[in-house]
């Protein structure tokens, strides 16, 4: 009787760290064959983020209080930028590879899936942080002030944030492939929402009443709100949603809780995918 | 176990809604396999025929992992589909939907180093074997270019490569030489023989061209609506069919002759199929010189224009006509959402 084929032992960390390596790698090359999208990204961020600013200056008073507005836009857009990265990207690209054929691929393969999910989004916060800190820079030498204060808290929490919205990814993930091209328009409508609800180019201050209430329901304004209100030192009526600590905690136990939240109804979806046979619909 | 497939009762049915106007749809089963069981053994290359829509998709799509049986089981290489999907996919190869699955931004190689990097090779290990198929599959010229430059061959020939990559005692090659032409068919046959002779490598290879599976397979099984109609060796199922003549009339033939001509009381099966813009029937019958007069008659009686009548050896498309009562190239749409 012939011997059952030995199964390569279970990958060691630093083998699943090469292979998520080679995924992130994959990314950025296919990334960098588009070199005018490269390029626009940079430039489209900078502009908006001078619009924003230049308008919230107009009606600033000078002094703190324009520290304060400009503070608010730019740290609200990268905030915006690094959301939206991770809220949607990891979705998109799952598409992408569902329709390219590629998805497929790598469930033929036993690279770790959980790995493919981070690794869909992990050049693009790579591109993102080099983007929020040239703008950041630019920004500064531009309008002379912008307040940076408590740089090591606001990392921090910027972790969690992520953490939280990697796990919303994860499920917008989930949701992709079971309604397929109908994602596209959730996603239209949701970033559309977020940026309002979310404050991310003026104060919550700005915003209804009735509209604060239902940020107040949306656990990425808090971090938007925490963000900001951590790196201006938190100015007075910062953070506005609800005090430093309440606010500290909802995003922690947001980064904590919905990547297992968000995982678990991906591999949900996956099973429901591999019942139907869809990984390779398009 | 090593290089083996074993498929107990495997059964899979789609649950799909058919649209019933703009906002109504009724619940609709499709049964893409019907409790099928079969063994591949160490060390042979196994065909896996069938038109469009027959369920071979499905079933390679199972043995694959991508899809989960409704029912029964599966074992490669010793390891269950359902219980041990990665040791599964650890040791298996694939090629399943030809030259899709590839990076197109990226070259060649990189995309043979992306999926070396999938089976957890290090990237010393990567290189070197992405270099090895690259070599194997004489790609030299083409590996440092970007995959959308290829030609649909070149993208083929490349997909079969990364199914390669893993170095597996098990291939599943699924319609491998689609889109490829004529010596390219060839040359990646050949390779797959030389795997097999030289390597001891287990090959399941789909196919719907016979003379193909007729040269290269071992063993064959032929599956139709989702069901097994037989398996065995090429000459075994050859010569299942017995004392049977076939005969292959050609010319104007319109379809109600199929029908008249299976009255005959010698006729056992009639399948009309088309050659080179001809109208070809192929007549299946126990006595053919007795029944070739008959048969003629018959064609005259119903309008038929003969040009040509050609008797013949059995070929695994006679199989196929005597076990399924159509040729290959009729297709059904059975499995249109396993494909999709």
């Amino acid at each position: 009787m012939t011997a059952i084929t030995p199964v390569p032992p279970k990958a060691t960390n630093a083998q699943v760290l090469s292979t998520f390596w080679a995924m992130v790698r994959k990314e950025l090359t296919i990334l960098s064959r588009y070199p005018v999208d490269f390029i626009a990204s940079f430039a489209q961020i900078f502009i908006i983020v001078s619009i924003f600013t230049l308008a919230g200056l107009t009606f600033s008073t000078g002094g703190a209080a324009s520290e304060t507005t400009s503070g608010v836009v730019v740290y609200g857009f990268i905030m915006f930028m690094f959301v939206s990265d991770t809220l949607w990207t990891i979705g998109f690209n799952v598409r992408h590879e569902q329709v390219q054929g590629t998805l497929e691929q790598l469930y033929l393969s036993p690279a770790s899936k959980f790995a493919s999910l981070i690794a869909r989004v992990t050049h693009l916060l790579i591109w993102t942080s080099l983007l929020s800190f040239t703008s950041a820079v630019i920004m500064r030498s531009m309008l002379g002030s912008l307040p940076v204060y408590n740089a090591g808290r606001a990392l921090v929490l910027l972790a969690f944030i992520l953490s939280g919205t990697f796990g919303i990814g994860f499920a917008f993930a989930a949701l992709t492939l079971r309604v397929k091209e109908t994602a596209n328009s959730l996603v239209n409508m949701f970033q559309f929402v977020f940026m309002i609800l979310g404050a991310c180019f003026f104060p919550f201050s700005a915003l209804p009443e009735w509209m604060r209430w239902i940020s107040r329901l949306i656990p990425t304004a808090y971090g938007v709100d925490i963000f900001r209100s951590t790196l201006m030192d938190y100015p007075p009526g910062f953070p506005e949603l609800a005090p430093v600590n309440v606010e500290i905690i909802i995003v922690v136990a947001f980064g904590l809780i919905m990547p297992f939240v968000g995982y678990w109804l991906f591999r949900r979806a996956e099973h429901h995918a591999r019942e139907k046979g869809s990984l390779g619909e398009y | 176990m090593r290089g083996t497939v074993v498929v107990e009762n495997l059964t899979k049915t789609y649950h799909t809604k058919q649209r019933k106007g703009l906002f109504k749809s009724v619940p609709r089963d499709v049964e893409a396999l019907k409790g099928v069981s079969m063994d591949v053994k160490e060390g042979e290359i196994f065909g896996l025929l069938g038109p469009n829509g027959a369920g071979k998709t499905t079933m390679i799509k199972i043995l694959s992992t991508l899809l989960l049986p409704s029912s029964g089981t599966a074992r490669l290489n010793g390891y269950d589909v359902m219980t041990d999907d990665n040791a599964v996919r650890a040791t298996v190869g694939c090629m399943l939907m030809g030259d899709r699955g590839l990076y197109w931004k990226l070259t060649g190689r990189e995309n043979l180093m992306y999926f070396g990097a999938l089976y957890h090779y290090s990237p010393a290990d990567r290189k070197r074997r992405a270099q090895e198929i690259i070599d194997m599959l004489d790609l030299g010229d083409l590996a440092d270019r970007s995959v959308e430059t290829y030609s649909s061959g070149q993208k083929m020939k490349l997909a079969f490569g990364k199914a390669l990559i893993n170095d597996a005692p098990l291939l599943i090659l699924d319609e491998p030489t689609n889109t490829l032409d004529v010596p390219s068919a060839s040359e990646l046959r050949a390779i797959v023989r030389q795997k097999n002779q030289q390597e001891g490598k287990t090959v399941i290879y789909t196919t719907h061209i016979m003379a193909e599976a007729e040269t290269l397979c071992d063993r064959v099984a032929i599956i139709d609506y989702g069901e097994l109609l037989a398996m065995g060796r090429v000459p075994d199922l050859k010569a299942s069919l017995g004392r049977e003549h076939i005969t292959r009339i050609a010319g104007v033939i319109p379809s109600k002759a199929v029908e008249e001509v299976k009255k005959l009381p010698a006729v056992s099966q009639a399948t009309l199929g088309s050659v080179d813009g001809m109208a070809e029937l192929t007549v299946m019958s126990h006595n053919g010189t007795d029944t070739l007069a008959r048969l003629i008659e018959t064609l005259s009686h119903v309008g038929a224009t003969i040009q040509k009548i050609t008797p013949q050896d059995v070929t695994l498309e006679d199989v196929f006509i005597a076990k399924t009562g159509r040729t290959l190239a009729e297709n059904t749409a059975v499995e249109i959402a396993a494909k999709k």
